[in-house]
């Protein structure tokens, strides 16, 4: 039995279509962890369990369009996205190539260093020219969300939120191009 | 896919990154981006560029130079200058002289920081005709005068500013409502403009429990 047929059967209510289908994501789930270097057997366990919960309140009122696997495979990677950056362990997380196309091939130092230089050049140019952006960081580097921040700068949260993707586009833009209009 | 499938949630994709969102935001983002294809490419090709704004020291430092908050103004550091110096002076004529020349530039900095703010606020006056600007203060805020004369003294009113596109910018904005000599009720508000990107906005102003429905009054205004 394929996932999809296991899915369906497990969607309908199939006790033990569904104890199989979490036992594939389980194992899989585990796979993702241990290929994003996560050595501690209890964190990986931890965030095992909160991606599965994730997919089991979720999954059945789900129209899986791109695929469950690939769904699911998101919902753990963000879960491990969280995990380090909660603990300020700053890495990329990647998805094996065989299965999607997320990982990116490790550059080479030069290209790495050029590539950070040309980051650090854009940042410089948005954060320059959109000096809210620059106190949205400020504040976010201490610790506030952004509820807390609006307050803090007089604006409403929405706001805020439009700031950010308004900075995020203008870095793109500039990474692409190689200046801000 | 080339489109957000929900671009008023995808619009949280930099806060989710920056990790500015609430506990239970990020977690109903999480699963917006586990379903949309675009924002989770554009989340993953962007991890670069999140880990350097959110870990990188270089990062830290240019916003430091930029922002308000973390960053020591001049006039602090000028004051923990002073602060070191004070305790090595000993003789009382050259503390006094010292302290004339310590308030002397004091004051002179104060004048001249009190005339930094760089947004421009304009009434666009085919919209507002009675309203005007009297001044930008030092902490970036403008001050409208505008026409209420259809207001109710006794009534409460709800301002807010709005973006071009009906956005909510700044809610519930402390207006005070003034009798002219002619009899003639005017608002004031004090905007923070210095918050404000460059663009056009409209202060709204509504009956209180109209929550910004039905304006009574709206001006347009530019912020350059």
């Amino acid at each position: 039995m394929d996932i999809d047929d296991l899915l369906k059967e497990a969607q309908n209510g199939d006790k033990k279509a569904e104890s199989r289908l979490f036992e594939i994501l389980c194992l899989r789930f585990t796979k993702l962890a241990n290929y994003n270097s996560m050595k501690n057997k209890q964190d990986i366990e931890d965030i095992v369990q909160k991606a599965l919960i994730t997919v089991a309140s979720e999954y059945k009122k789900m129209d899986f369009q791109t695929g469950f696997l690939k769904w699911a495979d998101r919902i753990m990677t963000l879960k491990l996205w969280n995990h380090f950056t909660k603990r300020r362990r700053w890495k990329k997380i990647q998805i094996p190539l065989s299965d999607y196309q997320h990982e990116i091939n490790a550059p080479s130092t030069d290209e790495d260093q050029e590539l950070r230089r040309m980051i650090l050049r854009c940042f410089e140019m948005v954060v320059g020219s959109e000096k809210l952006y620059a106190n949205v960081l400020a504040l976010s580097y201490e610790g506030y969300k952004a509820p807390e921040i609006s307050q803090k700068m007089s604006i409403t949260t929405n706001y805020c939120y439009y700031l950010l993707s308004i900075a995020r586009a203008k870095i793109e833009e500039c990474l692409e191009k190689g200046k801000v209009e | 896919m080339k489109e957000c499938n929900d671009p008023s949630i995808g619009q949280l994709l930099h806060a989710f990154e920056l990790g500015v969102l609430t506990e239970k935001e990020r977690e109903s983002f999480e699963l917006h981006l586990a379903q949309c294809e675009y924002c989770f490419e554009k989340f993953m090709q962007f991890q670069e560029v999140t880990l350097q704004i959110r870990a990188g020291e270089e990062a830290r430092e240019i916003v430091s130079d930029m922002a308000f908050p973390s960053a020591p103004s001049i006039l602090s550091r000028i004051r923990a200058w002073l602060l070191e110096l004070i305790p090595r002076l000993k003789s009382p004529k050259l503390l006094l002289a010292q302290m004339i020349l310590i308030l002397a530039i004091y004051a002179g900095f104060t004048n001249w920081l009190g005339t930094g703010v760089q947004q421009t606020l304009y009434l666009m006056p085919e919209r507002g005709s009675v309203g005007n600007i009297l001044m930008l203060d030092d902490g970036g805020k403008a001050e409208i005068i505008f026409d209420m004369s259809k207001a109710n003294r006794q009534k409460q009113y709800l301002i807010g500013v709005f973006s071009p596109d009906d956005e909510i910018v700044i809610s519930n904005v402390d207006y005070s409502l003034n009798t002219e000599f002619r009899g003639r009720i005017i608002g004031k508000v004090r905007i923070p403009v210095n918050v404000l990107m460059p663009g056009n906005y409209i202060l709204r102003v509504s009956n209180e429990n109209a929550a910004y429905d039905s304006a009574l009054y709206e001006y347009e205004f530019m912020v350059k």
